[in-house]
């Protein structure tokens, strides 16, 4: 790992431990990193299998929604970069044998490649959230969309909902999962 | 959807998230595993009739080693393999070590005796030892296999035919185990290649379904 790596692989570790212990403003922070380093990869990778920006970005989503349905997956006592460029890769892999597109060698681990400089603008996904909300349980559009989108607390959520607390917070963690996957289905060609 | 939107959704009202030690899972799914093969194999086969005597109880005792052997040196990799950025520091190879050991001493015992009697030290108790152990082995590693998938697919697995395929080994592993109380073949050779061969199967089979059955 070259000396830009070392000094975002700090950065980005204490940022993911922040968000791993409910420090929203972090997660946000870190999210916001990945956003632009993601792009950037997919962008570039999907440029060599010939797909456009519009792909790439759906890519990119679905990887935020992968990170963070399966942020638990990451070891505190285990570098950063490795974990990321991990799901960035199987990721792609996955888009790869879904799409039946092609790609030689992809190196099991290039973390430059993603915390090289990246400053692409943003193109919204082909993905329609409301579309891809009502696609999952009524229980867990409920849900999502209470805490998620319209930021009322998990406590006000399960009141208005009539379920508790920890059923509000399965069914956020199940619905993302079930949304997920959903892009999965709907991105197979 | 804009990316920045779906941002600001995902860390909105953050949850946090307690430590996991996918040990517990695994240890869970082996346990499982292993007490459905036993019991299949109380079910189906039944222990061997002359377990009592000693000579009989020392075979069953080297074919448990054996398949303990495989078992724990699958089980690390498979560990490792739930948690995406430690695959450069995982070495599945070690693996091999349990079959290439068998192996070796298969070939030492088979120097130990002249020619004529290879056959039936290769073949087993009877001619149709190789074929019973072939399949109870991978039957037996079912229930063990399914529970490992489950297992795995509380982590995030990675290379999902690897993670398939060590799946694979470790349940097989489990079934022989099971196995080894019913088996009657008390020959070193015999267990290298049949135990080896139901074994591999178990991989190969692991290392075809991973990739539907793991993904993520």
């Amino acid at each position: 790992m070259d000396e830009l790596a070392h000094s975002h692989e700090r950065e980005l570790r204490a940022l993911m431990t922040a968000s791993l212990d409910g420090d929203a403003a972090a997660y946000h922070r870190l999210l916001e990193w990945l956003t632009s380093h993601l792009r950037a990869y997919y962008r570039q990778h999907f440029t060599r299998i010939g797909h456009g920006p519009t792909e790439a970005e759906d890519l990119l989503q679905e990887a935020l929604i992968a990170v963070h349905t399966h942020r638990h997956t990451y070891d505190r006592s285990q570098p950063f970069t490795p974990w990321i460029y991990a799901i960035a890769r199987y990721k792609f892999l996955d888009y790869l044998r879904r799409t039946k597109s092609s790609l030689k060698d992809l190196p099991m681990e290039s973390v430059q490649e993603l915390t090289a400089e990246s400053n692409m603008t943003a193109v919204d996904s082909g993905l329609d959230l409301q579309r891809l909300l009502s696609g999952i349980s009524s229980k867990a559009r409920e849900a999502i969309q209470h805490v998620k989108l319209e930021g009322l607390s998990v406590s006000e959520a399960a009141v208005r909902s009539g379920m508790s607390e920890s059923a509000v917070k399965v069914a956020i963690h199940r619905g993302l999962k079930t949304l997920a996957s959903r892009i999965r289905q709907e991105k197979r060609t | 959807m804009n990316t920045d939107r779906l941002v600001d959704l995902l860390s909105s009202n953050l949850e946090p998230v307690s430590r996991v030690r996918f040990g517990k899972a695994l240890l869970l799914a082996m346990l499982t595993g292993s007490i459905t093969a036993f019991t299949l194999m109380l079910a189906t086969v039944g222990p061997r009739a002359d377990l009592g005597s000693t000579a009989h109880l020392w075979w069953t005792a080297v074919k448990l080693l054996f398949a303990v052997s495989v078992i724990s040196t699958a089980t690390p990799p498979l560990l490792r393999s739930m948690r995406p950025g430690l695959e450069k520091k995982t070495h599945p190879e070690i693996i091999f070590l349990p079959f290439l050991a068998a192996i070796v001493a298969a070939l030492a015992m088979l120097l130990f005796v002249p020619p004529h009697a290879w056959s039936a030290m290769l073949r087993g108790a009877h001619p149709v030892s190789p074929a019973r152990c072939l399949v109870c082995i991978t039957f037996f590693a079912a229930v063990p296999f399914a529970a490992l998938i489950w297992a795995l697919r509380q982590g995030a697995p990675t290379r999902l035919s690897l993670s398939g395929a060590i799946a694979g080994v470790t349940a097989g592993g489990l079934g022989a185990a099971a196995y080894a109380l019913a088996c009657t073949s008390d020959t070193i050779p015999f267990i290298a290649i049949c135990y080896g061969a139901a074994i591999a199967i178990c991989a190969f089979v692991g290392a075809q379904l991973g990739p539907r059955l793991l993904r993520w």
